[in-house]
């Protein structure tokens, strides 16, 4: 595919989240379901708090789950050169879940808690995963990293299951479940805000520094060679995936397969260059996440939970992808 | 210091936590312009050398020089805009074409953030195009033959544009056309005054092209010198350690082993 | 293969495919995207921090949060929602002045529909939210104000604070709860008498039983187990309550020593096996069945060997927790009921001859206010357990 025409096609793409985003803030189902006419906007002072402070807080939180989960599952691939691993197999997703269980179970309810210990747990399951890799007593780094992230995650799974029982099934249980299906329902400004500057500068900087990951998937001699110094530098960028990574996963709970899906999808249509794939992945990410939050919201009378939408999606994508003849490879 | 590009000065080297060293005792000196051909039999420490050279492994003693200052003084990107490796093999998990496999030789030319130029895109066409490989620059690197991928990572050092390039055993995968096509591109460079040293297990290879010769054996040096000096039956069959025969043919030497 | 000899021709084609590459142009495009959305952060962030106008007359209610919430006037329309709804939905429905103000609630079940069909025609015409509804669909209801329990006022009662609609937090778990949360919709709904009367009646069945166990020492109060019988997926199960729920509260106001005290894991049911019920050996046993029927679940355990060894089943004091639509053991109104029942098992030498038909006649006419044909008709027909 010619780069000048790929690179058109990302300014499209960021139009078109940019219309989806307007589009969507007119989606909903107050006062009916419908998109909701500017008029109303005016004259109705509820349509206007719901949309202000509910509907925008939250399409902007959707668009930054999915920028956001695509971005990291990207750097992740690339840094192992692996195309399944995602950005919360390092013992982040599964940390994160235990967190907040472990919240909503000893601690209360309280949403700021809840997102704060997910937050931690998420980056612990990363130090807790590099840590015993570092000790681990065989095998090649990658691997050490990648068995590391495995047990750490079966370690927090199996806390999270003891947790489930624990707690309380008619308060408690279903609050935990609907935060290991992932959903955006809770999100409002005040939740909002205090995540956006750690997303926004881990963004910032996977953004900045996406030529140079391509590098930092070369094995560390050759990279070396190339004046870089692997080891730090892909520590920076994991870091900085991780930690945009726990914020989302800390206020939208578990969101499957945009992460690994998506840099699969921006590689196919825009080649293995960091430099196109990785702003594709996150416009691509930020699109299918709000596409699904307003299927999410709208569809029925309750709430579908977005994680569970999001997996339907990505893996049927991923089976049509896999299938589906090569477009650029045709040898 | 000018009596060489590159120095080993007793440089020994053993990986952390094993008793063996590798490297033992090495002393050497790379003179500019030369081509350093590094033989010796599978395991004798070859490739462990240029991760010396590389500043990549720190000998435990002695020092590696280059231009005469300590390897490990050297800033990383500074060192690659004077060095660059060629590595043995590498297998690309991704789609990425020839030329972004090739531009990302321009890193240690570029700050953190940096993305590359138009002149970046320039000089790495220009190494795509002195590898002759411009034919297939927009193809992705993980459908290439082995001959052809030797080719691309040629070309990514040379667009690091150094004044010393090491490569690792870099006609091991290729046929004879491949070879012979590897061996103009780096005698070109040599005319260009870029001083080369590669490792080989084929004492042919070495023949052909190398001024000076390293003989290695379990992590030591056995014989330093030119061409003419070390390529010898007696210094070949000790390296190797079974008899070998080196003969003269058309002026050129070929060696004889069974 | 490449040959080397490719002409200029074929290298100028490859230089121009490939040399148009404008990373500044995407860097530039996807931080567009994210700065194009800041000034909006900033601004939305203000507007939704504005609360609504509240007039300096209006209505003030300190709700079960601690929190003062201000409404213009008592509200015409309530909407009651948010998890387990039907506790709150219950105790709205101790105050018949609510009836038409309730417009739309949260569906919770067979037992519970037809209860308050019987007691108000109305209901049936009222709007179902979802299990899970969202503020927008509650704001299209256009709700005055919105009751839920605790558990919801964090995530659903944010958000619907946020879109300016109040939220008033009721829990109604304990007796306790029940006393200071009638007393809020009293004043949510301008019925403090009322409020004051269901106060009152509930004290006064709780001081009359009190009066009567309150001298027990700790040996005349009977070991009293209480298992609530779970048959989930076929696989059947014994659990206790933790110490903080209504059950376990009733079992000591009635006179007795629950055995299960601080056993509990977490805060839920706890599964408890057969040998740990052996151990414990309790004077009584009391089941709790909301699934299967009790003929049911009295054939099984009777089956089996192990139950027919315990004690209490021996001395025939196994009994079947009752309840008509609803089980009386629940943090429901009809707690009271579950508490003289207990009472009249517990210590029958202290409440001779006691009717519990009778007794829940009276419940129903003086807490719902209905009697006659809806009773009789619909309520006391569907009366099970040993009464």
């Amino acid at each position: 595919m010619p780069n000048t025409s790929s690179t058109r096609t990302i300014l499209l793409l960021g139009g078109g989240l940019l219309l989806l985003l307007v589009c969507s803030l007119f989606l909903g189902r107050y006062p009916t379901l419908s998109l909701m006419s500017p008029e109303l906007l005016r004259t109705d002072e509820m349509a206007w708090r719901l949309v202000w402070g509910l509907r925008l807080p939250r399409l902007i939180a959707a668009a930054l789950v999915g920028m956001t989960l695509a971005a990291a599952g990207t750097v992740f691939q690339t840094i192992f050169a692996n195309p399944l691993v995602e950005p919360g197999f390092l013992g982040v997703s599964p940390g994160a879940a235990f967190g907040a269980a472990f919240c909503i179970v000893f601690l209360g309810n309280q949403a700021f808690l809840v997102q704060g210990f997910a937050a931690f747990f998420a980056v612990a399951g990363l130090l807790f995963s590099y840590a015993l890799a570092i000790r681990m007593r065989f095998g090649g780094w990658l691997l050490r990293l990648v068995l590391a992230g495995i047990a750490v995650s079966a370690l927090f799974s199996s806390a999270l299951g003891i947790l489930k029982y624990l707690a309380d099934p008619l308060s408690q249980l279903p609050e935990i479940t609907f935060w290991l299906l992932g959903g955006l329902w809770s999100i409002t400004w005040e939740r909002l805000l205090p995540i956006l500057p750690v997303v926004l500068l881990a963004l910032g900087v996977l953004l900045l520094m996406r030529w140079r990951l391509n590098a930092l998937g070369l094995d560390d001699t050759t990279a070396f060679s190339l004046g870089l110094a692997p080891a730090r530098e892909r520590a920076v960028l994991l870091f900085a995936a991780v930690a945009a990574t726990a914020a989302v996963v800390s206020i939208a709970g578990m969101i499957g397969w945009v992460g690994l899906i998506v840099p699969h999808l921006a590689r196919r249509c825009f080649g293995a260059d960091c430099r196109r794939s990785m702003p594709a992945a996150m416009l691509i990410g930020g699109m299918l996440t709000v596409l699904c939050d307003d299927i999410a919201r709208c569809a029925m009378a309750g709430e579908i939970p977005l994680g569970i939408l999001t997996s339907l999606v990505g893996a049927g994508g991923f089976m049509v992808l896999m299938t589906s003849g090569a477009l650029h490879r045709a040898k | 210091m000018d009596d060489g590009l590159l120095r080993f000065e007793r440089v020994s080297f053993a990986y952390p936590g094993s008793e063996r060293e590798v490297s033992r005792g090495i002393d050497l000196a790379v003179v500019p312009g030369t081509v350093t051909a590094i033989l010796g039999p599978n395991g004798a420490g070859k490739t462990t050398l240029l991760n010396l050279a590389l500043g990549w492994l720190q000998p435990q003693t002695g020092m590696v020089r280059f231009e005469g200052r300590s390897v490990a003084e050297w800033g990383r990107r500074e060192l690659g805009c004077r060095m660059a490796l060629v590595p043995q093999r590498e297998s690309a998990a991704f789609e990425h074409t020839v030329l972004e496999t090739v531009l990302l030789g321009r890193s240690p030319h570029l700050g953190l953030l940096e993305l590359p130029g138009d002149r970046d895109v320039e000089i790495a066409l220009e190494a795509i195009a002195r590898c002759g490989i411009v034919s297939f620059a927009s193809r992705p690197v993980n459908c290439l033959s082995g001959g052809e991928l030797q080719m691309v990572l040629l070309a990514r050092a040379l667009a690091q544009k150094p004044l010393l390039l090491l490569l690792d055993e870099p006609f091991s995968h290729l046929d004879l056309a491949n070879k012979s096509r590897l061996l103009r591109v780096i005698r070109s460079l040599v005319q260009n005054g870029v001083t080369i040293i590669l490792t080989t297990h084929e004492p042919e290879i070495a023949a052909a092209i190398a001024t000076h010769l390293v003989l290695m054996r379990e992590g030591q040096v056995r014989r330093v010198g030119s061409l003419d000096e070390v390529m010898t039956t007696p210094f070949l069959s000790d390296t190797y350690g079974i008899p070998v025969e080196v003969r003269e043919v058309n002026d050129r030497k070929i060696v004889l082993w069974c | 293969m490449a040959k080397e000899g490719d002409g200029a021709m074929t290298r100028w084609d490859g230089f121009q495919a490939i040399v148009a590459q404008k990373p500044m142009l995407l860097a530039l495009s996807s931080a567009c995207v994210l700065l194009a959305l800041l000034p909006l952060f900033v601004v939305a962030g203000e507007l939704g921090n504005t609360s609504p106008a509240v007039s300096e007359h209006g209505l003030v209610v300190t709700d079960a949060r601690g929190k003062e919430i201000r409404l213009p006037a008592p509200p015409r329309r309530i909407v009651i929602t948010g998890k387990a709804s039907f506790m709150v939905l219950d105790a709205v429905y101790l105050f018949p002045e609510a009836w038409p103000r309730v417009i739309g609630l949260g569906r919770e079940g067979q037992g519970m529909d037809t209860f308050l069909s019987a007691v108000d025609p109305g209901y049936a015409s009222k709007t179902t939210l979802g299990r899970e509804a969202g503020p927008e669909q509650i704001a299209a209801a256009k709700p005055d104000v919105v009751l839920m329990k605790k558990a919801s006022t964090e995530n659903l009662g944010r958000s619907l604070e946020v879109i300016g609609i109040p939220v008033v937090c009721v829990d109604f778990e304990t007796p306790a709860h029940y006393d200071r949360d009638l007393a809020i919709l009293g004043r949510l709904l301008g019925q403090e008498e009322r409020a004051k009367e269901l106060s009152g009646l509930m004290r006064g069945i709780v001081s009359g039983i009190d009066a009567k166990v309150a001298g027990l020492d700790e040996a005349g109060k009977p070991k009293v187990l209480l298992l609530y019988y779970s048959n989930r997926d076929g696989s059947v199960a014994y659990n206790v309550p933790p110490t903080s729920w209504m059950q376990t509260l009733l079992v000591e106001m009635a006179g007795g020593h629950p055995l299960w005290k601080g056993v509990e894991l977490g805060q839920g049911w706890t599964k408890v096996g057969i040998e740990q019920i052996a151990a414990w050996d309790p004077d009584q046993i009391f089941i709790v069945s909301y699934f299967t029927e009790y003929n049911t679940v009295e054939r099984e355990l009777l089956a089996d060997e192990r139950w027919n060894a315990l004690r209490a089943v021996r001395s025939k004091n196994l009994w079947f927790f009752p309840g008509d639509l609803l089980s009386w053991d629940q943090p429901d109104p009809r707690w009271v009921l579950g508490l003289t029942w207990l009472a009249t098992k517990i210590h029958p030498e202290l409440f001779p001859g006691l009717d519990m038909k009778a007794e829940a006649r009276s419940f129903f006419k003086n807490f719902y206010g209905i009697e006659g044909e809806a009773v009789e008709k619909t309520i006391l027909p569907a009366l099970h357990g040993d009464l």
